[in-house]
């Protein structure tokens, strides 16, 4: 049974794109099958799975005219996407006109509800949907079509002015989607190791949440050395591990031969710092999934990933 | 974020508070988007999009209900027509009440304002129609070659 789940925030640069292929690429490769949708104009949603800036056509023609969508399949395994980019421009600028004259249009969930894993009568366990920061109706769109809302957020005020928009919006969307429930909030790009920042920052996002939803345990620490390794390279955090530990053996190799260890494509990041990525994005997809869990009757959500 | 007073969001995110504004758009939602969820089937006009059912829980059946019932607005087709009041003025040959009414509802339907706004009304669905299977014409075209360019 499906789940559909969105990542969004009021303010940009908050990680929204990256915790979503983060997500997706580490519950995809537990064995589930996800797809990911990418509602942001900006698309960048390509870069860091690696295939590249897209037009995102297809996804503004199905949200505005119930065309069917065109899926990227295989973008990993058992990782489908629906590409974002320019065209979703257009998709806010045709509901204001449409609901002025009284005509109505399709939306996002028709689009997503019929689209099903190619190969298998089974249906997606996870739908991720990356949300734009600066589009109210786009964000609107996407939480009338989903079951649950998870908020990533940086540890300075501006990112609370994000939350503050993103839960007036939220309330909004309520009005046609009552069943949409804030799964949870995610503290992103923090050091790793600030563990008193990282205490206050948890106790005052609980008290703005005001027991609504909890605070995800599990932090995203901040690398800016892997975070361009791994959108240089289109690589997820599990994947940059695995290429450090194979570059690793090369460079060992090269010392050997007397060789300078680094080339000009050698990776900025260093391993250990790698593996802790991988580790935070691997804790926190157990306790997403524990968290729809815990959301769901127990029995329709397997916890381990 | 800890050395400023900070609002307590947890009523907008329960439903205790009310938004500021209302949504953007309740009113632009189509009833197809309800109409996708389980239990309602698909519509015959959106069978590509919906394919085989939608798969999602039945805690959204409520919503894509409720989503149905807001956005559902009265049709073209179900205003009054004229001809059964002028059958029945000819059979009576006296004006009752609701004959007047009828008449009334004729005389709204002959206005030339209102009857220009049906005339656009029709010409727009049209050009919808249009716009939808040319579109979708396209879209099959160029599919094959969008599909080599995304993944070259």
């Amino acid at each position: 049974m499906r789940r559909v789940v969105a990542i969004a925030n009021g303010k940009g640069g908050v990680g929204k794109t990256t915790l979503t292929s983060g997500l997706a690429g580490q519950i995809a490769a537990a064995g589930r099958r996800v797809l990911v949708v990418d509602t942001d104009p900006q698309g960048n949603l390509g870069r860091d799975l690696g295939y590249g800036p897209q037009d995102g056509n297809s996804l503004g023609l199905a949200i505005t005219h119930g065309l069917p969508l065109e899926v990227s399949r295989g973008v990993r395994d058992r990782l489908d996407v629906v590409s974002g980019g320019p065209a979703l421009w257009d998709v806010s600028p045709a509901f204001t006109a449409r609901g002025a004259r009284g005509s109505t249009l399709p939306g996002l969930r028709p689009a997503i509800d019929g689209l099903r894993p190619s190969g298998t009568d089974a249906d997606y366990d996870l739908v991720l949907v990356d949300t734009p920061p600066g589009e109210p109706i786009l964000q609107e769109l996407v939480f009338a079509a989903s079951d649950y809302l998870i908020i990533p957020t940086r540890s300075d005020d501006a990112s609370l002015d994000g939350l503050v928009v993103v839960a007036q919006r939220f309330a909004a969307a309520r009005a046609i989607n009552p069943e949409l429930t804030l799964l949870g909030v995610v503290l992103f790009g923090v050091r790793a190791g600030s563990t008193r920042l990282i205490k206050r920052v948890r106790a005052a996002l609980d008290d703005t949440l005001g027991g609504a939803a909890p605070v995800f345990g599990t932090s995203i620490r901040y690398l800016e050395s892997a975070a361009v390794d791994m959108r240089s390279r289109g690589l997820l955090p599990y994947e940059l591990e695995q290429v450090h530990r194979t570059a690793t053996s090369a460079r060992i190799k090269r010392l050997r031969k007397g060789v300078s260890a680094n080339t000009a494509d050698s990776l900025l990041s260093r391993d250990s710092s790698a593996a802790g990525l991988a580790a935070d994005y691997a804790a926190l997809a157990a306790e997403m999934m524990t968290a729809i869990g815990g959301q769901d009757r127990p029995s329709q959500v397997e916890v381990a990933v | 974020m800890t050395a400023n007073a900070r609002p307590n969001l947890g009523g907008l995110f329960t439903g205790v508070t009310p938004p500021d504004r209302s949504s953007s758009i309740a009113d632009a939602l189509g009833p197809r988007a309800a109409a996708a969820g389980p239990g309602n089937g698909a519509t015959p006009g959106n069978d590509a999009v919906t394919g085989k059912g939608s798969g999602r829980s039945t805690r959204s059946a409520g919503t894509a209900g409720l989503a149905a019932r807001q956005s559902v607005r009265p049709k073209p087709a179900e205003t009054p027509a004229p001809l059964p009041l002028i059958a029945g003025t000819t059979r009576s040959g006296v004006s009752s009440a609701s004959d007047r009414d009828d008449h009334w509802a004729a005389l709204q339907w002959l206005d030339p304002v209102r009857a220009l706004g049906s005339y656009f009304d029709f010409m727009q669905g049209v050009l919808d129609a249009q716009r939808r299977v040319t579109i979708s014409l396209a879209s099959i075209v160029s599919a094959p070659v969008r599909r080599i360019g995304l993944w070259r």
